[in-house]
């Protein structure tokens, strides 16, 4: 069971790892019409007919960071942290993504301030750019972040039915499945009752 | 930390992570604004009064992306007084007539240009905060007696079809320092002028009179309160203009 339970944290380590690259490159927030688009994420484009510009949305760099130190946590065996990181970073960002989608769906359009001499304000408004929340990184980082959930508590759900198991033929002489079938009250109250067991905690204190 | 995962600290870290991301957009928004060059400038170069009109004079240079129509909106605290639209427009300058709202006159209002793009580009809105300046002018110049009752002349200005009428006017011998015509000195009637510039006369009727501190070659000093009323298309509108003047 060990060997399984670090391949999981090898595998939530490498997922973390490519949806901090995807938090990193691809857009949170996308929004197109006729001859303009807005992409904004760690990296901001924005295209319009009169040219294409791109910078750096520093906020952004929060998940990015959050993601590495969780992927680095996760290759060290800190498996709980990891999974406090992920999720997060998995938390800010959708705020984050949420609050620039509401914000760039100003006046039913894409709306671009420019300040313009001798005026209060001015805005360029593109009617119909709807702004979207860009899915592939978000869906990425969810299994990431479930991945390192799922690790984080791996040896426990996969020691508790073994405890049970060995209390079922210590007390009532018959394995965990026999158990179900003839007292299933039973099964279910040894295996609550195996969560608590010291023996199915012993994997954790393995991992720190 | 790194044992078992509390559902507690996790619950913790997601709402410590929401609230960072509000803060974090709350307080660095995203900078779109100046990161491309507008499709073109535009300017309210003058807006100004002219008969019982608006001329608005809308300048547009570096045009990126041609301009296809315009509309002007002329706002006061936040309401519509004036609309006006152009179907062509185009880079340069383009005159624009609207009507005048006599709630205008003399006001700052809010100008808002809308001028959509060629190609179904979209549009672009500028908010400008612009003086209405419109000639309009009412003082009493001149009061003397005619067959016995005292007349004042009052010399006007107006972009509107206007009813006049005076209160509270006095005259005062500056050299005396005594009154010769106050207390509840009024006008008898209004009247009514067209659009224009020109003069009026309109008998007063006072409850003091003074005639023996009239004297020829003595300054007086001529003050009042013009009571005007412009009569337009949008409805009455009524204002009072203080006068002061000096007359030999």
């Amino acid at each position: 069971m060990p060997t399984s339970a670090s391949d999981l944290a090898r595998a939530a380590a490498l997922l973390v790892i490519i949806s901090m690259v995807m938090v990193a490159v691809l857009p949170a927030v996308t929004a197109s019409a006729r001859y303009y688009s807005v992409r904004i994420g760690f990296i901001v484009s924005i295209s319009t007919p009169t040219g294409v510009r791109v910078s750096l949305y520093l906020p952004m760099l929060v998940p990015v960071v959050l993601l590495a130190a969780a992927a680095f946590y996760e290759l060290r065996g800190a498996r709980s942290s990891a999974a406090y990181l992920s999720i997060a970073a998995l938390s800010y960002y959708i705020v984050v993504a949420l609050e620039l989608a509401h914000g760039l769906s100003y006046l039913r359009g894409l709306a671009v301030f420019y300040g313009i001499p001798g005026a209060l304000y001015s805005l360029l408004v593109v009617p119909g750019a709807r702004p979207t929340i860009y899915l592939p990184p978000l869906i990425v980082m969810t299994i990431a972040s479930a991945s390192t959930l799922i690790a984080s508590i791996w040896p426990e759900v996969r020691r508790a039915p073994e405890a049970a198991g060995e209390l079922a033929r210590r007390g009532f002489g018959a394995s965990l499945e026999e158990l179900e079938r003839t007292r299933p009250w039973a099964a279910r109250a040894l295996l609550e009752m195996a969560k608590y067991l010291p023996e199915a905690r012993e994997g954790e204190t393995g991992t720190r | 930390m790194d044992g078992e995962l509390k559902f507690f600290y996790a619950a913790l870290v997601i709402v410590v992570a929401v609230l960072g991301g509000l803060v974090a957009v709350k307080f660095l928004p995203p900078r779109l604004s100046g990161l491309t060059p507008p499709p073109f400038y535009t300017n309210v170069t003058n807006i100004t009064g002219v008969g019982d009109g608006l001329l608005l004079s809308l300048s547009i240079t570096q045009c990126h992306v041609k301009p296809k129509s315009a509309t002007v909106l002329i706002e006061l605290n936040g309401r519509v007084i004036e609309e006006a639209s152009l179907s062509e427009v185009s880079c340069g300058s383009n005159n624009l007539t609207m009507g005048l709202s006599p709630y205008l006159v003399g006001k700052f209002a809010t100008v808002v240009v809308n001028l959509s793009l060629e190609g179904g580009r979209g549009y672009v809105l500028s908010y400008f905060l612009r003086y209405i300046y419109v000639a309009e002018s009412f003082k009493i110049v001149n009061i003397s007696l005619v067959n016995g009752t005292p007349v004042a002349y009052v010399s006007y200005t107006t972009p509107f079809r206007t009813e006049v009428s005076l209160s509270n006017v006095i005259l005062i011998n500056v050299n005396r320092s005594s009154t010769v015509f106050g207390f509840s000195c009024n006008s008898t009637r209004s009247a009514v002028v067209g659009p224009g510039t020109g003069y009026l006369a309109l008998p007063l009727a006072c409850s003091y009179e003074n005639l023996g501190v009239l004297s020829p070659g003595d300054v007086y000093q001529v003050r009042g309160l013009i009571n005007v009323t412009y009569l337009t298309p949008y409805g009455n509108y009524s204002e009072g203009v203080g006068s002061l003047a000096y007359q030999r």
